[in-house]
């Protein structure tokens, strides 16, 4: 850990408190992984505790865990490698959580691993798969639909996977 | 604290589905096919996969992310005899995914050539074309306007590199008058371009070579186009509009009896080959880009050796029994398909009716296509009457 620095340097902490009320506290060299954050540090705005209204508690755990594996100091390449793939393993709905928690905290390199791990668990699914992993509501007509999927009929030969996971 | 997983319908739709920054990350990072399917998720997902500067950022993020991206992945095979195209993937999967059909083109339309992911057709109505066979989007060029008296032009050449910028080139050469009298056995050519972006054609540099040119569609690649009619190798740098002229590793011999195909290029995404066959022999040659010389690919194909491997692998498959004699050994190669080792490149033949990848090093043939072509004709179309295109599955706007 990153002890023999810290003994002449102050360590500061910071307080995040999720959508549930949750409190976490952590070295502000690790939260300023998120630019979200470290701006909010830059401002001043960091003395008390730091509201994350749109990030929920089981969400704000799993990117505090991303945050320390990846801080600089303290883990290994392989040891990360290792870690970013069993972190993808995750659920999609926990994955999208994350993804959507790291854009608001602005997290690049967690955006992307989760971004790419979407894509990953996506991209064989039906569009009807993807609606309801998104929770979206197809605005299409039957005729509309019906014309994309005459546009290009190779397309959507073979099997696809109607999982939503 | 722990949370229920299944969303109820009334929930809101995720913000990573519906903000536009992003699902943009979300949705560069899958393939084409996916993006294609993903079209009918909703209407914004559509407009979003539809849009060209997605289209384009998807190409060169994909490209980053894979070299080799812009390698073909199957070829449309078109069959001149029946005005037909065919179709296969190169997909090493047990069940190989369908290309897209050209059935859009409609029958009035000659593939001219394909350029990374686009291809560029011809109308018998004599209008050009530029489509993207995967998202089926296409547009018709501005008819160019020509000056001079002759009326010779080259074949039209397409030019694009997604990797460099969304727009294309079409270029074309045409023969003018430069001094009266023209001197005996010079002639001189006016290049043409066609810009993407503003939809206009414009003249550029002109050249002069010693013999009309006679020649099969040019290819494009690392920015130059190329080329080829008898032994004579023209080159146009698009970026410097720049002509220069070259020879090729052969000496030209025309003999109809013989049916030379002698002079043609081909191309296997940045690999320029120049191809020789005559009756008996095939051989080619590979472009050295940094010294522009060309280099004897090591390997070649004798036509008897190949007629005889190829008999036994088609017999094997349980075709009817071909008579084996020198009519018969005639064959087409009508296109290279470059491994990733140099013992995995294969040609593709067309012999006996059929479509065969043949592996130079390994000395391998594998029945890829059957044309399911009548007996008597098996040997002019494989001979004479087909083509094949690159199809690259790529997302570009035209």
């Amino acid at each position: 850990m990153a002890e023999a620095s810290s003994s002449i340097t102050e360590k500061f902490f910071l307080t995040l408190k999720s959508s549930d009320g949750d409190e976490f506290v952590l070295e502000e060299s690790i939260a300023i992984q998120s630019i979200t954050i470290k701006n909010m540090v830059e401002d001043g705005c960091s003395s008390s505790v730091i509201p994350l209204s749109k990030v929920d508690t089981e969400t704000l755990i799993k990117v505090i865990e991303y945050m320390k594996m990846h801080s600089s100091t303290s883990s290994n390449e392989e040891e990360i490698e290792n870690f970013d793939k069993k972190f993808v393993s995750n659920s999609i709905n926990t994955i999208l959580n994350i993804l959507e928690a790291a854009n608001f905290l602005d997290i690049n390199n967690l955006l992307e691993l989760c971004a790419e791990a979407v894509a990953n668990r996506i991209k064989n699914k039906t569009p009807e798969a993807v609606r309801k992993i998104f929770n979206i509501t197809s605005d299409f007509t039957p005729e509309e639909e019906a014309e994309i999927r005459n546009e290009t009929p190779w397309a959507f030969e073979g099997n696809l996977d109607h999982s939503l996971d | 604290m722990k949370k229920s997983r299944s969303l109820p319908n009334d929930m809101p739709a995720r913000i990573s589905g519906t903000n536009e920054s992003v699902l943009t990350i979300i949705l560069l990072r899958l393939p084409v096919k996916s993006l294609i399917i993903f079209r009918r998720v909703s209407k914004q997902w559509s407009s979003l996969i539809s849009d060209p500067y997605f289209c384009h950022s998807h190409t060169i993020y994909s490209i980053k992310k894979n070299p080799n991206f812009l390698s073909p992945s199957g070829f449309f095979i078109y069959n001149s005899f029946y005005n037909q195209f065919l179709s296969f993937s190169l997909s090493r999967k047990r069940s190989k995914p369908s290309l897209p059909s050209l059935s859009f083109l409609g029958q009035n339309c000659n593939i001219l050539q394909s350029c990374s992911g686009l291809l560029l057709c011809h109308l018998n109505c004599g209008t050009l074309c530029v489509c993207n066979p995967t998202t089926g989007k296409f547009k018709f060029l501005p008819s160019a306007k020509f000056d001079g008296e002759f009326s010779w032009i080259s074949p039209f050449t397409l030019a694009f590199d997604p990797s460099r910028s969304p727009n294309y080139r079409v270029v074309c050469f045409k023969r003018i008058k430069k001094e009266s009298p023209e001197p005996t056995g010079s002639y001189y050519f006016l290049i043409y371009i066609y810009l993407s972006e503003m939809d206009i054609w414009k003249s550029s540099n002109s050249f002069k070579v010693n013999m009309c040119p006679d020649m099969a569609a040019g290819i494009f690649s690392n920015g130059v186009v190329h080329w080829a009619c008898h032994e004579q190798y023209i080159r146009f740098d698009t970026n410097e509009e720049k002509v220069m002229l070259m020879r090729l590793p052969f000496v030209y011999v025309f003999d109809r009896e013989h049916s030379w195909e002698i002079g043609s290029l081909w191309q296997w995404h940045d690999t320029i080959y120049s191809v020789m066959k005559s009756e008996e022999n095939f051989s080619l040659h590979e472009l050295d880009q940094a010294t522009l010389k060309w280099i004897p690919h090591k390997y070649y194909l004798a036509s008897y050796s190949l007629a005889k491997a190829a008999y036994r692998a088609v017999t094997k498959e349980g075709t009817e029994a071909h008579k084996y004699d020198r009519t018969e050994r005639k064959f087409s190669v009508i296109a290279l398909v470059k491994g990733d080792k140099e013992k995995d490149t294969v040609v593709l033949i067309a012999i006996f009716g059929k479509v065969i990848s043949y592996n130079f090093a390994r000395r391998k043939i594998k029945i890829i296509l059957d044309l399911e072509l009548p007996s008597d004709i098996v040997r002019d179309v494989c001979c004479n009457c087909l083509s094949a295109y690159q199809y690259v599955q790529t997302l570009s706007p035209v």
